[in-house]
């Protein structure tokens, strides 16, 4: 175990590239690759798909948004869609502004906000899986070093998908795109706290089956009842431990 | 395919950052409020976690694209495969590496 403390800027840099050149960067550049192939079916030129990727960097939000236009949506339509896809965002970044203790980092609001633009599925998961491992200081550092790079990953992806998709064939497209789901359950089941990967298994659990009656809505419904049942499990046992101490 | 002017789509690419910025941007704001070790965070945190284990294994389970060309057993037998070599060895890579390539060869293959 190496001294937290002692670890640099530089270093922290270093370990955040190096972190998300490997699975990560290729997971999510496959990603928007998948996002272009769509985006590009849907009618949306380069720049468009590009820009999308660019500004929204939230991929159910984007393949929401790309899906809607290609049945011909309203304006209305496709800006709701995207925002309740996109919901978990907030959560999200109410949890990393916290692991990254933004707060007291003393750093001004715009820069805060630039850095919650590039907080991804990914990112989160990431800083979440290494908090222990770095002062908040660092962990930023190593967090914005790693977020800028599989956001040159997703942007590179972008671009590729775009104009390689007649070349690619499906057969391999299929497994590349099979890396995400794989690598981000597989990330939250190493979660350090027993609490978020009993959340995690609950809300990956129920997902499916209410996904057939309850649609995408399936995806806020999961998390509330997995989050929740979580937490209270855990606030049970910790309340009965009590009581068994008390009445022992 | 229904036809949108170049100003709508432009819009639309708009309108879709604006509903994304919104959520981050509340976030942040919300999160100089939550007392960190509060049981509302620790909360938030678990419904984070939930939903996102949702989001994926919704794209999982009822993929769109190229995806969806697979059959759905041979999706959840890797991802079993894939838990399965992460509770024995603890190591993440190899359980990714494993569900990989379980994955490639059963779609290539069968």
């Amino acid at each position: 175990m190496t001294d937290i403390s002692a670890i640099t800027p530089r270093r922290a840099r270093i370990a955040g590239i190096i972190d998300a050149s490997g699975v990560p960067g290729i997971a999510l550049g496959s990603t928007m690759m998948g996002f272009a192939v769509i985006a590009r079916e849907a009618g949306f030129d380069f720049w468009m798909t590009f820009l999308t990727s660019f500004s929204v960097w939230g991929m159910p939000g984007q393949v929401a948004f790309v899906s809607l236009y290609a049945t011909g949506a309203s304006l209305f339509l496709m800006f709701v869609a995207v925002a309740l896809a996109n919901m978990r965002m907030m959560l999200m970044v109410i949890s990393g502004a916290d692991i990254l203790r933004l707060r007291d980092s003393g750093l001004p609001l715009w820069k805060r906000a630039l850095m919650m633009h590039l907080l991804a599925i990914t990112s989160w998961a990431q800083i979440s899986y290494r908090q222990n491992d770095y002062n908040p200081a660092m962990l930023r550092v190593y967090y914005m070093a790693f977020s800028l790079t599989i956001f040159a990953f997703g942007m590179t992806g972008t671009t590729i998908g775009y104009f390689l998709n007649d070349v690619m064939p499906p057969e391999i497209l299929r497994l590349v795109i099979f890396i995400t789901p794989i690598y981000i359950l597989l990330l939250l089941m190493n979660a350090q706290q027993s609490v978020s990967r009993l959340a995690a298994v609950l809300g990956g659990a129920v997902c499916p089956f209410l996904y057939a009656t309850a649609g995408d809505w399936a995806i806020l419904l999961a998390g509330f009842l997995g989050g929740t049942g979580a937490i209270a499990f855990y606030q049970l046992r910790a309340h009965f431990e009590d009581k068994g101490r008390l009445d022992g | 395919m229904a036809e949108y002017t170049l100003f709508e789509t432009w819009l639309t690419i708009f309108l879709a950052a604006l509903a994304t910025f919104s959520w981050r941007f509340s976030g942040l704001i919300l999160s100089d409020y939550i007392r960190p070790d509060s049981l509302l965070m620790k909360w938030i945190n678990a419904v984070a976690y939930a939903m996102v284990a949702a989001v994926l294994m919704r794209i999982l389970v009822f993929p769109t694209g190229v995806l969806s060309t697979t059959p759905l057993n041979y999706r959840l037998a890797c991802l079993a495969i894939g838990l399965l070599l992460m509770f024995l060895t603890r190591k993440l890579w190899l359980a990714i590496l494993g569900a990989m390539s379980a994955f490639a060869v059963l779609v290539t293959y069968f």
